[in-house]
């Protein structure tokens, strides 16, 4: 508790709030353009915060994330266009409440829903987070390797409606990584006799080529947006109406963050689970489909919820569990910091800053949303042909500045070219980032774990030891719960875009 | 018979090959009288590699038993403006390299927004001064960002 005000006294001096503030205003500014989710604003909008110093970048970056989320609802639920997948299932009921003359209300109750799975999520980081962090101290070389053989499991299985694709993107991710220097000897790996290859790829560059010019270029054919001409009606709702709005955000936040703790949840996967209940324990499933405040809450709720627990395992084990969470990993490590349980214990204040931050981020988030829901949704309605060449020139600030090269630049055209090709083409995007990011940690752990077993007499024996063996299991599970919900009446626009 | 997911599975193969060969390479060099390099750089890359072999193995054989889908295609014009402003990207990063960034920003501007269907040349000048003089501002002179100033200057 002390250690959380600290971090609150930390957040609440001017330039952190500013920070704060920056980047929950430009996330939801880019979050609310139809095509654009957390992903895509995090890649295009990192660069910007490599010259603010690590707990500002940091405080800005969380404050981009919530409001990209938060901004990723109005067009669903004004335009009926989701911003991202995520908001998919958001389309289901908040075009036709706005349709209804509604509009207002369901805002309301996205941005209202947000807020309470965000403070809840808050909370659950404080408790969950550092305990973890301090079992995750005890772990070796083999609980690493199973834990990341779990999470890349749940990353495959779960992203894009083709296992065979999420597993090939997957390891394809893995592959780009152990271009350059070996991590343990330095050995050059795949430079072909390159010098800029012997460096190896740059994170930055590859995720602003995936997600940001890859998704520019693939809305580069997209035409004018209309917007829903008629009267947005009040905002809050009244009686029965804000009781049951309220009601399904709790339950769409219940369901989100224990699902966010989970490697390779993606949001759009919780949201959709977040619908089906609520339309399963309502007296009127019939109705779902054509305005009901309750398939706007839940989903809304679960996907912040989701997204705010995603956070947990990012600071007390290093492991990005989203393409989200990945960038921010990227933007971390670029800024000398490496997020995993000693992070809680070297770099206590930083750790807490940011968690308090969340707070103050979503309630940021909450009075920007709110008051100014008119200015966020005429910015929906700005043309790409204005937005484009503003966008890709940032692109290719953001992939030259972490290491000043032009290099890097070409990376993030040519990655630009593979993520507008994967998302035409339905191949998932989130195996490719996550494989990216966990691959040389995977190496590492491997070898390191070989390495005691040859020291111990038997390769096997590390392998062997309960927690290694508990993931690996959990693993093969996940495989099969993946192949069931495949199989299952998740509709298919949930998993044919997951990059968020 | 699937075309696209012939050249896809095609794609991955080589991939997986190519990755096969060095982590070879690497095993032989760091021990040339045995494979039993366990914990060696090309270990890791030899079973990522030959996993991926494996992935492509196997998608190439369901792409040449599934029927041809009709995949969702872009639109002409769509396409076109894709190429475009893949272009435009491309020319932008060499003349970087050439001119530096100051002069070659405003070059880039011009012709993505054309490329975006600004009709008027003299809005899009104007407008693409007036970016190009943000970034200058905010990147070059706020931010002091050491931006390449090309062969032709430096």
């Amino acid at each position: 508790m002390e250690q959380l005000i600290g971090g609150l006294q930390n957040v609440l001096t001017l330039s952190n709030l500013v920070y704060c503030f920056g980047g929950a205003a430009l996330g939801t500014l880019v979050g609310v353009l139809p095509g654009l989710g957390p992903s895509s604003t995090l890649a295009i909008l990192l660069p910007l915060t490599t010259y603010l110093n690590p707990t500002g970048a940091a405080i800005m970056l969380a404050g981009i994330c919530y409001g990209a989320m938060y901004g990723g609802s109005t067009t669903s639920i004004l335009i009926n266009i989701p911003g991202e997948a995520a908001s998919v299932v958001t389309c289901y009921d908040g075009f036709p409440m706005t349709r209804d003359g509604r509009g207002g209300q369901a805002l309301w109750i996205a941005a209202v829903g947000s807020f309470i799975a965000g403070t809840i999520g808050v909370i659950g980081t404080c408790l969950i987070g550092p305990e973890l962090a301090k079992y995750a101290l005890k772990f070796g070389p083999p609980e690493y390797f199973g834990l990341l053989i779990f999470s890349l499991s749940m990353v495959i299985g779960l992203a894009g409606a083709s296992m065979l694709k999420g597993l090939g993107a997957g390891l394809m991710g893995m592959l780009l990584a152990a271009i350059g220097l070996d991590p343990l000897t330095g050995t050059p790996r795949m430079n072909f006799g390159n010098t800029e290859l012997t460096l190896g790829f740059e994170i930055i560059p590859v995720v602003v080529g995936l997600f940001g010019i890859g998704e520019m270029l693939s809305s580069t054919g997209q035409g004018e947006t209309h917007i829903y001409r008629g009267k947005l009606g009040r905002m809050t709702p009244k009686g029965a109406e804000l009781k049951k709005g309220l009601w399904a955000s709790l339950r769409g936040t219940l369901l989100g963050f224990p699902l966010g703790l989970i490697p390779g949840m993606v949001t759009p996967l919780s949201t959709f689970f977040s619908y089906d209940l609520e339309k399963r324990i309502s007296r009127y499933p019939e109705k779902f489909g054509t305005g009901v405040i309750e398939g706007v809450a839940g989903p809304e709720a679960a996907n912040n919820a989701t997204s705010q627990a995603g956070f947990i395992p990012l600071l007390s084990l290093g492991i990005p569990t989203a393409p989200s969470m990945a960038i921010l990993l990227a933007g971390m490590t670029l800024y000398g910091l490496q997020p995993g349980p000693q992070l809680f214990q070297t770099n206590s204040l930083f750790v807490w800053t940011v968690i308090a931050s969340m707070y103050v981020g979503n309630v940021m988030c909450l009075v920007l949303n709110l008051p100014l829901i008119g200015l966020w949704s005429r910015l929906a309605l700005i043309p790409y042909r204005y937005l484009a060449p503003a966008i890709l020139a940032i692109c290719v600030i953001g992939a030259y500045s972490p290491r000043n090269s032009m290099f890097d630049v070409w990376v993030a055209l040519g990655f630009g070219l593979l993520g507008y090709y994967m998302k035409k083409a339905q191949w998932p995007t989130a195996p490719l980032i996550l494989g990216f990011m966990l691959g040389p940690m995977l190496e590492v752990a491997m070898r390191q774990t070989v390495s005691m077993g040859q020291a111990a007499g038997n390769i096997a024996t590390p392998f062997m030891r309960p927690i290694p063996v508990v993931f690996m299991l959990l693993a093969v599970v996940s495989i099969a719960l993946s192949l069931y919900l495949k199989r299952s009446r998740v509709p298919k626009a949930i998993w044919e875009d997951e990059a968020e | 018979m699937h075309k696209r997911g012939l050249v896809e599975g095609g794609v991955l193969l080589v991939a997986g090959l190519v990755g096969i060969t060095d982590a070879l390479r690497l095993i032989v060099y760091r021990n040339p009288r045995s494979i039993e390099d366990l914990t060696g750089p090309g270990r890791y890359l030899f079973v990522i590699s030959s996993l991926i072999t494996v992935v492509a193995v196997v998608y190439l054989f369901a792409q040449y038993r599934e029927r041809p889908a009709l995949a969702p295609t872009a639109s002409k014009e769509s396409r076109r403006k894709v190429i475009a402003t893949v272009l435009v990207l491309a020319l932008y990063i060499a003349l970087i390299g050439v001119v530096g960034y100051v002069w070659s920003t405003p070059v880039f501007f011009v012709l993505i927004l054309r490329v975006f269907g600004f009709k008027s040349w003299v809005g899009t000048a104007a407008l693409s001064l007036t970016m190009s003089i943000a970034y200058y501002v905010v990147f070059v002179r706020l931010f002091e960002m050491p931006f390449p100033r090309g062969l032709v200057f430096s």
